[in-house]
């Protein structure tokens, strides 16, 4: 048998510290984070905090004063109450409709935050999931084998639009984004082919709950997510960019004020699930 | 002769009717006497005393005054005209060749003793002189071969091959009295850097034992990478892609392996290196920044050899040989990683089993056809591996193929044509869905350039030519892997354009001075088929804001660009030891690599110049004062410079560069400036050699579109930079050399503050390279012990072999190569800013080479 020899530079010669270092002083800018979907059992929450020192050992602060309401360019409106930890919630169940353009529009610090208006995608179907399984070494007993089952969704790509999708997996109803938290794809370059979809970084055991969704997203969404995920998993390394600030689309009305970070966005669902065996 | 009367010629064969020693003027008469049609003036003419041969004819007589510069003869159709002997200039020319190999010797000193003549071998190895006629003494230096000393009869134009022995060790240079040359000063351009691989500065050993001609050239002053393991090279705060990188006079795209770790230049088959970074002479063109000239061996023509090596991470081996011998000779070398190297990255923790290897192959062939016409055919073919999972491979690597053809119309003017083909491609194969497929990039380009050199004097030189470049571009396909894969087939737009340059240079060397200056003329006309897209505005900003597409049939014109790049270098040698120097070189750029990662990567495409990617151009302004110490032995340098660059490419946030039809919709324009001053002594001779350099140095950029005032560093800003390299024999066969690093960290952009994005801690960054990574600093030492060099008999062994022990870090410093930010592990909710370190230990290596 042919053995070759691997030597992991990363392995014998590289190291990871954490240091302490001056930061520059913090902005404590608002942050949003929320979603409208075509799923009509969620008041879809919208979630408001204030970000905080880098430096800090304190986790992000809830912002709880704020009004919040979302409107429909068809001329409806929703309104929101406050929850608990930042998160505003409709104070009804509602479903966003594809096609519609929806925005947030926030009153914060005595001033208003508006988003840009966010057009909820056609729902592209998720056809349905296979599992696939792999025998690989425990990682805990390299010495043993065991079985790790992987998704593969299957999905007709609309061939007249462009679409942009974002995956989002569940284990066991608890969200699944690690390593990936945003698993994002353009049809750029399958446009109108069915699209196997293997997730091979996203293992599951037998017995366990898989959720896979589909979410068809904007392509102003796409990007924004995009960013964001370069953010926080590239920088630092020689194929990673210079770091910037991630803008959403959101910001304050009047010209002057500071940066508002966070997305608001308009998205529709398809999502299936299976017990792994 | 031929303007001679039928009668006279046959006087002229008539036999002398005197002979032994006579004086000149009752020669001449003699001759009127019977009937030769001379004329002269007895008060012009010196009357001297003159030994005739018996037997001889008349012809035979007037040929003997002539050779022995008595007198001039003219034979204008009726008379013989008689004249004083007035003193002539001749050419010698030829070419300095190393005695054991028969390869020629670049940019070794000819000087002409007793007087302040001299020049120096060009390029190729060729030197000319025109001097009065007389006797002379030349002698030819080369800081690494010995000093020869011929002399010369030049009465007539002279061919005159030299050829000198290599220097041997470091210990036979321990004489005191050693001189070396002053070529440094003599020089006329400043800011140039000479490696030569076989000499002692070329044989620094680097990381796991290799000596690689890229990671030589950051011990010199103003040359850097942005950190270890990170491709390119900034040389005097330009950018990666404003290098000319040149093998044998063939573009190199891509001139590393394994990321950047090291270079793809084979040690064993480059013969040197010359880096021009501040006066960039007018027959060079096409990048901003700086012309890194590598040239391979020639191949022995005396013999045959082979010599090789084995380390850690390669192994080599070079063959090398005559064809006819003294004629015509061969190379042939490979070099081949020995390990497939893992380079997991420690962000891609998803990405399991990354491993790379390379393998390099180089081959020349010259031929020595006359005199006066060498060819040589030079090539190479690169290649990288790399597998990424089990699913994806990629592949890239360089290939090239030179003619060259050297040849002399006369001793005074030689020529340089090569018409060479060049090439980059990536290749990537990926067998997992969604979208299984195989992509492919390249960048070919088709070249004649063509160098001509006069030199009617010692004192002039003047140069001249032209090149023209094809590029073609293929930046980008995709297609299925199988007919079951997802991928649709998509190609992007070929790009083709046709770079032309025409060039003047004069060198003139005058009392204490010397100029050159020139005129290069470039142009970048890119050619059809291809599709224009108009914005509104006329601005790019987004393929919404498309408003029409022009499309162009093929060899259309689509676009014209046309510079004119004034260079002017002076020296003023103010002493015998002492010269001080001032440039300004303007360069354009048509090409531009397309890449907004912190180190390119080997998919980065390149993109010619067009209507919204104007060419770049860089004015540099550089003054250096230059001073020998000790005979030579130390050379002393310190220079200042400034260079604005136009039109430098940044990138939007976010930008999207894969696949993109509209790429300039996600690009910027800035403006760049750098500025440093460099310090470097060399020591070049003793039993302890090196050098020091040090850098200070800026170099920033504003873009325009953000911000009007503010310039911010770039990212491969370093303030200070130090480095020192030296070597030492410790006895006959053990030598020592140690290197010592020290730079200002790169610039970093720290977060001022940490926000949740479902569940995820993000960090946010306000303004770009606001604080600097810590000072790096690092200590390589390593020891040569060379195998038995004498037999027991006492013979000379033929063969040599060396072991070289290598010590990387030796004190293990933990250099930060970045900083990430992560969520503490431990606390969820508290952010850690984290220190990366590439090599972070100490790291020994162990190579052997050989040579018979």
């Amino acid at each position: 048998m042919k053995k070759v020899i691997y030597i992991s530079l990363i392995f014998l010669f590289a190291c990871e510290q954490v240091v302490v270092v001056d930061l520059p002083q913090p902005q404590k800018l608002v942050v949003l984070e929320g979603w409208i979907s075509d799923d009509s059992t969620s008041r879809h929450p919208i979630r408001l905090t204030r970000s905080n020192a880098f430096s800090s050992t304190n986790r992000v602060a809830p912002i709880d004063d704020a009004d919040v309401i979302v409107q429909a360019r068809t001329g409806e409106v929703f309104n929101y109450s406050y929850d608990q930890d930042g998160y505003y919630t409709a104070n009804s169940e509602y479903s966003g409709i594809s096609g519609v353009a929806y925005r947030v529009l926030v009153f914060v610090d005595s001033m208003e935050v508006r988003s840009e208006w966010d057009i909820m995608p056609e729902k592209v179907q998720l056809n349905n999931i296979q599992i696939q399984s792999f025998q690989e070494n425990d990682p805990d007993d390299p010495s043993q084998q065991i079985t790790i089952y992987y998704p593969k969704a299957n999905t007709i790509d609309p061939v007249e639009e462009r679409n942009f999708y974002r995956w989002v997996f569940y284990k066991n109803e608890e969200i699944y984004n690690e390593p990936d938290p945003f698993t994002l794809q353009d049809d750029r370059l399958f446009n109108g082919n069915l699209i196997p979809n293997n997730f091979q970084n996203f293992g599951y055991d037998a017995g366990d709950e898989m959720e896979v969704q589909l979410i068809s997203i904007s392509a102003r969404t796409h990007a924004y997510l995009s960013l964001l995920k370069s953010q926080i998993t590239t920088l630092g390394t020689s194929g990673g960019t210079t770091p910037a600030i991630v803008e959403g689309n959101l910001s304050f009305i009047s010209d002057d004020s500071p940066l508002v970070l966070g997305y608001f966005g308009a998205v529709s669902i398809s999502s299936q699930k299976r017990t792994v065996r | 002769m031929s303007s001679l009367l039928y009668a006279q010629q046959g006087a002229l064969q008539s036999n002398l009717i005197f002979w032994g020693e006579i004086s000149l003027f009752q020669s001449l008469d003699s001759l009127r006497t019977i009937g030769i049609p001379i004329a002269y003036s007895r008060d012009k003419l010196t009357n001297q005393t003159i030994t005739v041969t018996q037997g001889i004819t008349v012809k035979q007589f007037l040929d003997q005054l002539s050779n022995d510069r008595i007198a001039d003869i003219q034979y204008d159709g009726k008379q013989i005209i008689i004249s004083p002997h007035i003193p002539r200039n001749y050419t010698i020319h030829g070419v300095l060749r190393n005695v054991e190999s028969g390869e020629h010797i670049i940019g070794a000193t000819v000087q002409v003793l007793g007087t302040r003549l001299g020049t120096t071998t060009n390029g190729y190895g060729y030197y000319s002189i025109t001097l009065n006629e007389g006797e002379y003494q030349l002698e030819f230096s080369h800081i690494n071969y010995q000093r020869k000393k011929t002399e010369v009869s030049l009465y007539r134009n002279s061919y005159l091959d030299i050829s000198t022995t290599p220097k041997v060790t470091e210990l036979d240079e321990v004489e005191v009295n050693t001189v070396t040359d002053d070529a440094n000063l003599i020089e006329n351009i400043p800011s140039i850097n000479r490696i030569v691989i076989s000499g002692p500065d070329g044989q620094i050993p680097y990381l796991l034992g290799e000596v690689d001609v890229i990671q030589n050239a950051l011990l010199k002053p103003g040359i850097r990478a942005i950190g270890e393991d990170a491709s390119g090279l900034h040389v005097r705060g330009g950018g990666v892609d404003q290098n000319l990188t040149l093998l044998d006079e063939a573009t190199i795209y891509n001139p590393n392996h394994f990321y950047g770790l090291i270079s793809i230049f084979n040690p064993e088959a480059v013969n040197n290196v010359r880096i021009l970074k501040g006066f960039i002479p007018p027959s060079y063109g096409g990048r901003t920044s700086s012309v890194i000239e590598v040239r391979q061996k020639e191949g022995n023509m005396n013999e045959t050899r082979a010599s090789g090596g084995i380390g850690i991470l390669s192994a080599r081996a070079l063959v090398e040989g005559p064809l006819h011998k003294g004629k015509s000779s061969f190379l042939i070398s490979s070099r081949q990683s020995l390990l497939n190297l893992s380079i997991d990255d420690f962000a891609s923790t998803s990405v399991r089993r990354n491993r790379i290897r390379f393998q390099d192959l180089n081959v020349k062939l010259n031929f020595k056809y006359s005199q006066s016409s060498t060819y040589y055919l030079s090539g190479y073919v690169g290649n990288d591996r790399n597998q990424v999972g089990l699913n994806s491979t990629r592949n890239w690597g360089n290939r090239m193929l030179n003619f060259r053809w050297n040849y002399l119309f006369s001793p005074k003017l030689f020529s340089n044509i090569s018409a060479f083909v060049s090439e980059y491609n990536y290749k990537i194969e990926s067998t997992e869905e969604p979208g299984a497929f195989v992509g492919r990039s390249k960048i070919a380009d088709y070249s004649i350039k063509t160098n001509l050199s006069y030199l009617p004097n010692p004192n002039n030189e003047l140069s001249f030519g032209f090149s023209t470049i094809y590029h073609r571009l293929l930046p980008g396909s995709r297609e299925p892997f199988d007919q079951n894969a997802s991928t649709n087939t998509i190609e992007l737009e070929n790009e083709q354009g046709l770079e032309s340059a025409a060039h003047f240079g004069h060198e003139m060397t005058t009392d204490g001075f010397s100029f050159h200056y020139g005129l290069r003329v470039s142009g970048l006309h890119t050619l059809g088929p291809g599709t224009v897209y108009q914005y509104r505005d006329g601005i790019p900003s987004a393929d919404s804001t498309i408003t029409d597409t022009i499309q162009f049939k093929r060899l259309d014109i689509i676009e014209k660009n046309i510079n004119l790049e004034p260079r002017i270098s002076l020296n003023w040698k103010l002493n015998g030891t002492t010269s001080l120097k001032a440039s300004f070189t303007r360069t354009a750029q048509y090409l531009h690599l397309i890449s907004n990662t912190i180190s390119p990567a080997p998919t980065d495409i390149w993109k010619l110049s067009s209507e919204y990617i104007p060419p770049t151009t860089t004015n540099q302004y550089t003054l250096g004062l230059y001073k020998n110490l000790k005979d030579n032995t130390w050379e002393l340098s310190s220079e200042v410079y400034y260079k604005d660059i136009g039109n430098n490419i940044q990138y939007k946030n976010g930008a999207d560069l894969v696949f993109n039809e509209n790429i300039e919709t996600e690009l910027l324009l800035s403006q760049a400036r750098a500025y440093g001053l460099e310090l470097y002594a060399k020591k070049k001779t003793g039993k302890l050699k090196g050098w020091i350099s040090y850098t200070l140095s800026k170099a920033e950029s504003r873009i325009p579109e953000f911000d009007d005032v503010r310039f911010v560093v770039e990212n491969h800003d370093k303030t200070h930079d130090f480095s020192t390299s030296w070597s030492m024999g410790l006895s006959d066969r053990l030598s020592a050399s140690a290197n010592f690093v020290f730079n200002t960290g790169i610039p970093v952009t720290l977060p001022t503050d940490k926000y949740e994005y479902e569940g995820n801690l993000i960090p946010h960054f306000q303004f770009r390279n606001n604080a600097r990574l810590p000072d790096y600093h690092r200590l390589d030492v390593s020891f040569k012990w060379d195998g038995k060099k004498v037999k027991k008999s006492g013979e000379k062994r033929k063969n040599d072999d060396y072991w070289i022990l290598t010590i990387y870090n030796v004190y293990a410093r933990q250099n930060a190569y970045s900083y990430f930010y992560r969520e503490s592990p431990i606390d969820p909710g508290t952010a850690q800013v984290v220190k990366y370190s590439i090599f972070g230990t100490i790291i020994p290596a162990i190579t052997y080479n050989f040579r018979f």
